[in-house]
Formats: structure tokens, C-alpha cells, sequence
């Protein structure tokens, strides 16, 4: 494969302990769901090959963690909702866990539904209780309850998790996405590299 | 102790003027040898913390046994001996009223120090007539500590200053008179000081008197900060022990005991959920870049802001794969060399740091991609158009990543010299909406052009027109 000298150039020190070969398994997957999509559907659109694109990369990292951390089991979750990603997921999460893991996930998918229920009635009482908002640390209380709100936004699952397991998997999130954009770096750099190599 | 040493820097700059009627009264008094004087500018509050102890300890000596000679004044720069006669001045001529309450400050805090320093450390002889060779060696004893102690890089030097000055004062009024300034406010206290002395008078008695003063410049000093060390850690070691009650009237005790705090399981359960929280964030400053803020909030603004960075970038590299830009490939050939068709669609997003902005922003900004790829498709000239209309502009891979990586290390200045450059449409740069103090605010799309699909074979799905790279 082109691809796996250009991924062993790439010795970023990231939490994982084994990044590249980290790296390597994700770039596997994601091309096998690639090809799982490409091979279904000749002509998308940008957006949909993009969504295509990002969507195997998704489950691909996913898959990689094998469910341990919480936002890997969101992110399939999410996906498993609709029948077309669900079988690309299953096909990207080959292997003996996989129906454990898809298990898991629906049986996720069903508690996540409901602390929604719980969540939303709970935001709405809290709304009525009347906040002092004079006091320093309140002040700043809040600021940090702003952010955490928005974290829990961005990062997949994270809503329903308190602050120590949200920090946690934003770490690891925040590991994988690194590693994510390097792997698709390479590749947008492979070509180039490429031709610069023919051409000399 | 802060404001002892200030008060120290106080009275060194009080003895500037009177520095050479001291010195006149060095050469009359029993100096043999006053080899360097060393202007008193030059001798640093250290300095004289250092050389102010052998002269102390070497007077006070002299008045207990009085079978030494006078210390030689020669390995003691000038501005210790301007310590003691300061005293002097003191007590026979009228001196300003402020170094007298600076004196008597010292004082007392000295006393008191000095008596902590005798309960907890001298242990074995008692305080009235310590046996020479008991005492030499607890004062051996306590010098090695008083030197691990230092080694340590205590700040001793004010605390070594604040006590022998007084003892010295006290020693040099011994000297002069019989009466001392030292003695009447706390007389009990100077019988501990003197005790003190005498253990160091047995350590120092084993050697002659020049073998003495050559200890002196790193004994002296050493014994001198050993003292003000251990002063210091005593100091700070008692009230940490929660043994507050062992030393009375003590001014200092900044540290609180830790026994009281912890009975209540909530408090408990908080506080370990704080550490945990604490630790976590730990490790996460190490994976952010720019996550060198203390603060709780700015820290999660940091990582929201990365995570939303680190998201977009994937979300534009999987755009780049595309080769959409198929039809991009004859105008990507015109501009600029360096990316050879590699163009990067570059939204720099003056973000502010408040989280208000999330919803709208992402909506926006997906809206903007689904415009660019519709255009992109039928025509590059349009595409760069609107682009340029929402104040982003196409740029070249390389350049981009090389911006990117520069906004983890430092927020503006390659924007801004990207800024400085040219908004052509052949040399393709970065515009910063009003670039903000936030962190990565260059959100970086690649798009994939048809040339390298082409060179690569493996990436790209549709066929490109060739393009003659320049």
C-alpha cells in the first residue's frame, strides 16, 4: 500500500501509546467502508461523498477503540439509527465483537433516549428556580457550566455524563481526531508527494 | 519574613551615608586588616546577611569568653562590619529613629526565633551552661541540617539576615558597653540567643582563630543562612504539624492544619471529585496547544475550541478527497505555483470566546460549504467569488497547514503576515475576519484538485482534465 510509508512518517506523540499502529487500523477500516459506499453508489454528490466519507472515517475510529470509550459507542449508536449506515457499520466493525458491540449499542441507543426524557424535564424545573448571580464563584460557576454545556455538545455521547468521564473521553476524542486528520492529511499530500517523486 | 527583608533593605540603605564614619570607626576598633572595602553598593542584601554572621557570632564570642581576639575585619566585607557598628552608632550617639525601630522589630522576631530554634532543636544540652563538646556537637549536628536544609534553595537569606542581625546587635553592644538594647526588651530570650552561641562557640573554639576566620567566609555564611534555614523551616514546619500549640505567640502561621477540614463526607467526596477533575485537566493541557491557563474556564475554552478546530478539519480534508473539483483544475493551474493545484478553501473565523456563537457559526458555515461545492462544481471563477464575498479566499494546502500548525504555537502572526500579503486570486492567501485573541480560529478546507487526482490514481473518482503544473 502507498499509504502506510507515509503514515510511519508521521510520529505524532499523542496519548496513545500506540499511535501509528493506531493510525494504520483506521486507515484500514476507512477504506473499507469507502469502498463499501463507493461500490453502491457511483454518482453522489460532493455532500454526499463527503458525508460518505466522514461517516466511514467515524465508524472506522470507532471501531478501532472497540466500544471502550463512551463516544465510540455514541458514534455507532448514532449511526446505527438509520438501516443504510447501520449496515456499513456492521461492515466496518468485522470481527468477533462486533455483534457484542452492536448489542450494546442499541441497548445504549434505548438508555440514551431515555435520560434525554430525564434531562429535558430536568432543565425545565431547573429553569424556574430563581439563581443569585452576585457572588464571584456563582459567576464563575457558571461561565464553567456554559462551557461544559457546550463540550458536551461537540463531543458524541456527551451529554450524559458527568464532568470527570466528559474530561476523560474528551481526551480520548480529542486523541482520535488528531490522529484522524493526520492519516487524511497524508493522503491529501499523497498524490503531490507522488508526482513530485515521479517528476524528479 | 517579607517584611523583615524589607525592612533590611531599609536599613542597608541607611547605612550608605553614614558608611565612612563607620569605616573611621572600623580603623579605630580592633580591625587588623581591612583589606577590600568594598564600596556598599556592590554587597547585595545577601551578601550581607552572609558576612553579618561571622562578625555577630565572632563579637558575641569575644564578650562570652573573652579569651579570643578580636575577629579580623578582613574576610568580612565592609558592610558587615557597618551592620554591627550600626549598634554602635546606636547606643553611643543619637541615632535616627527609624533603624532603632527597625532594630528593635528585628528584635524581637529574632527572639522569638531563637527561642523556637532552641526547643526544637537543641535538645540535649541545657540552656544555661552547655558543655562545650555536647553542644559542638549538636551545633555539628545542626549544621549539617542547617546545610541540607540550605541546599535546598531555602529563601533563607532574609530569614538568616532578620536573626543574627539582632544577635549581633546585641553582641556589638556587649562589645561597647555593658548594656545592650538586646538585653531589655527580652532578657530571657537573649539567655537562649546566648545559649546558641555557646554551642557554636564550643564548634567554633576547636579550631585557632585564623583557621576561624578562613571558616568564616563559608562557615560563617553557611552557619549563618544554616541559622536563618532552619529559623525559616522550624518557622513553617511547626504550624504545618498542627503542633501550633507548642510555640505561643507565634505571628506567621499562614499554613492551616489539614485535621480540621476533612471530617465532613461531602466536603471529602468534593474535594477528591475536585482532584480527579484537576488531574484530568492536567493531562489534557498537555494535549491542547496553547493550554498554558490556570483558570478552569479558560482551559474548557481551549478545549472546545480545539475540538471544533481538530472537527472542521476532518470535515474539510474528507471534502478534499472528493475531486469535485474537477472543474476547478484549469483555473487552479493559473494560481499561485506553490500548491501546484492544491487549493485550500481557508474560513477564517474570528471567533470570539464565548460559546454563543456555536449554533450559528456551524450552520453558517456548513451553509457555506453546501454553496461552494454547488459552485465549485459548475464554475471555480464563481466559486472564488462567492468566497471572497464571505471574506474567505483559496489558498494553497501547503500554506494552510503550515498556518495551521503556526495558530497551535502562536494565535496572529502568521495571519497577519498572510494579511500583509496580497488578496490576488494568484496568490491565494488567508483573510482573517477580525481575527480574535481565540485560538485556532483558521478552520482549513482542503480541496482535493483534479491534478492530483490524477498523480495519485488512488483518491480520485472522477476524471480530470490535465493541467500542466508551472
Amino acid at each position: 500500500m502507498i499509504f502506510s510509508p507515509l503514515i510511519r512518517r508521521r510520529r505524532t506523540s499523542s496519548r496513545m501509546l500506540n499511535s501509528s499502529s493506531l493510525k494504520q487500523e483506521f486507515l484500514k477500516k476507512w477504506i473499507m467502508g469507502l469502498q463499501r459506499c463507493t461500490s453502491s453508489n457511483k454518482n453522489m454528490s460532493i455532500l454526499e461523498r463527503k458525508k460518505a466519507i466522514k461517516l466511514s472515517a467515524d465508524l472506522a475510529m470507532a471501531s478501532a477503540r472497540n466500544g471502550r470509550t463512551s463516544w465510540s459507542r455514541a458514534v455507532i449508536a448514532n449511526a446505527s439509527r438509520e438501516s443504510d449506515k447501520r449496515i456499513l457499520a456492521e461492515r466496518i466493525l468485522q470481527g468477533p465483537e462486533s455483534e457484542i458491540l452492536l448489542k450494546k449499542v442499541s441497548a445504549m441507543s434505548v438508555r440514551m433516549r431515555s435520560k434525554k426524557i430525564v434531562k429535558r424535564s430536568c432543565r425545565s424545573v431547573r429553569r424556574s428556580v430563581p439563581q443569585k448571580s452576585l457572588a464571584a464563584n456563582s459567576i464563575a460557576k457558571r461561565l464553567v457550566q456554559k462551557r461544559t454545556h457546550v463540550l458536551k455538545s461537540l463531543v458524541p455521547g456527551g451529554e450524559f455524563m458527568d464532568e470527570i468521564c466528559l474530561i476523560e473521553e474528551t481526551l480520548d476524542y480529542i486523541a482520535y481526531l488528531r490522529a484522524q486528520v493526520d492519516v487524511m492529511r497524508c493522503i491529501a499530500t499523497a498524490p503531490e508527494l507522488i508526482i513530485k517523486r515521479n517528476s524528479e | 519574613m517579607q517584611p523583615c527583608s524589607r525592612e533590611m533593605q531599609g536599613m542597608n540603605s541607611l547605612l550608605n551615608p553614614p558608611q565612612v564614619s563607620l569605616q573611621d570607626l572600623h580603623n579605630h576598633h580592633h580591625h587588623q586588616q581591612q583589606q577590600q572595602q568594598q564600596p556598599p553598593q556592590q554587597i547585595q542584601n545577601s551578601q550581607i546577611h552572609h558576612h553579618f554572621d561571622p562578625t555577630s557570632h565572632d563579637d558575641f564570642l569575644e564578650q562570652m569568653f573573652s579569651t579570643m581576639p578580636p575577629p579580623s575585619w578582613d574576610l568580612n566585607p565592609t558592610k558587615s562590619p557597618s551592620w554591627d557598628l550600626k549598634p554602635r552608632d546606636l547606643s553611643d550617639e543619637t541615632a535616627p529613629s527609624n533603624p532603632d525601630n527597625n532594630v528593635a522589630f528585628h528584635f524581637d522576631d529574632s527572639a522569638t526565633l531563637a527561642s523556637k530554634l532552641r526547643n526544637h532543636q537543641i535538645s540535649g544540652p541545657p540552656k544555661s551552661s552547655p558543655s562545650p563538646s555536647a553542644t559542638a556537637a549538636a551545633a555539628a549536628a545542626m549544621m549539617l541540617q542547617h546545610q541540607l536544609l540550605m541546599s535546598r534553595g531555602v529563601a533563607g537569606a532574609g530569614d538568616s539576615g532578620m536573626i543574627p542581625m539582632p544577635l549581633s546587635l546585641g553582641g556589638s553592644d556587649d562589645v561597647v558597653d555593658g548594656s545592650s538594647p538586646f538585653k531589655t526588651p527580652n532578657p530571657g530570650g537573649e539567655g537562649s540567643v546566648q545559649a546558641l552561641y555557646n554551642g557554636f562557640a564550643g564548634s567554633l573554639g576547636q579550631t585557632t582563630n585564623q583557621a576561624q576566620h578562613f571558616h568564616h567566609p563559608q562557615g560563617g555564611p553557611v552557619q549563618g543562612q544554616n541559622y536563618g534555614a532552619p529559623g525559616g523551616a522550624v518557622m513553617s514546619q511547626g504550624p504545618a504539624s498542627g503542633s501550633a500549640g507548642s510555640v505561643p505567640g507565634q505571628p506567621r502561621q499562614r499554613v492551616r492544619a489539614r485535621r480540621g477540614q476533612a471530617t465532613d463526607p461531602h466536603s471529602i467526596a468534593e474535594r477528591l471529585r475536585r482532584e480527579r477533575i484537576a488531574e484530568r485537566m492536567k493531562a489534557l493541557q498537555e494535549l491542547v496547544p496553547n493550554a498554558n491557563k490556570t483558570d478552569k474556564a479558560s482551559m474548557l475554552d481551549e478545549i472546545i475550541d480545539y475540538v471544533k478546530f481538530l472537527q472542521l478539519q476532518v470535515k474539510v480534508l474528507s471534502m478534499s478527497r472528493l475531486g469535485g473539483a474537477a472543474a476547478v483544475a484549469p483555473l487552479v493551474a493559473d494560481m499561485s505555483p506553490e500548491g501546484g493545484g492544491d487549493c485550500i478553501q481557508a474560513g477564517a473565523m474570528g471567533r470570539t470566546s464565548n460559546g454563543n456563537l456555536t449554533a450559528s457559526s456551524n450552520d453558517s458555515l456548513t451553509v457555506t460549504e453546501h454553496q461552494v461545492a454547488k459552485l465549485m462544481e459548475e464554475d471555480m471563477g464563481s466559486a472564488m467569488q462567492y468566497l471572497q464575498g464571505k471574506g474567505l479566499c483559496l489558498m494553497p494546502i501547503s500554506l494552510a497547514t503550515a498556518i495551521s500548525t503556526a495558530t497551535c504555537h502562536s494565535r496572529n502572526p502568521m495571519l497577519n503576515a498572510a494579511n500583509g500579503g496580497n488578496n490576488n486570486n494568484n496568490n491565494p492567501l488567508v483573510q482573517s475576519n477580525g481575527e480574535g485573541p481565540s485560538s485556532p480560529s483558521m478552520s482549513v478546507l482542503t480541496v482535493q484538485s483534479a491534478t492530483m487526482g490524477n498523480g495519485g490514481g488512488e483518491a480520485s473518482v472522477k476524471d480530470a482534465t490535465s493541467v500542466s503544473k508551472p
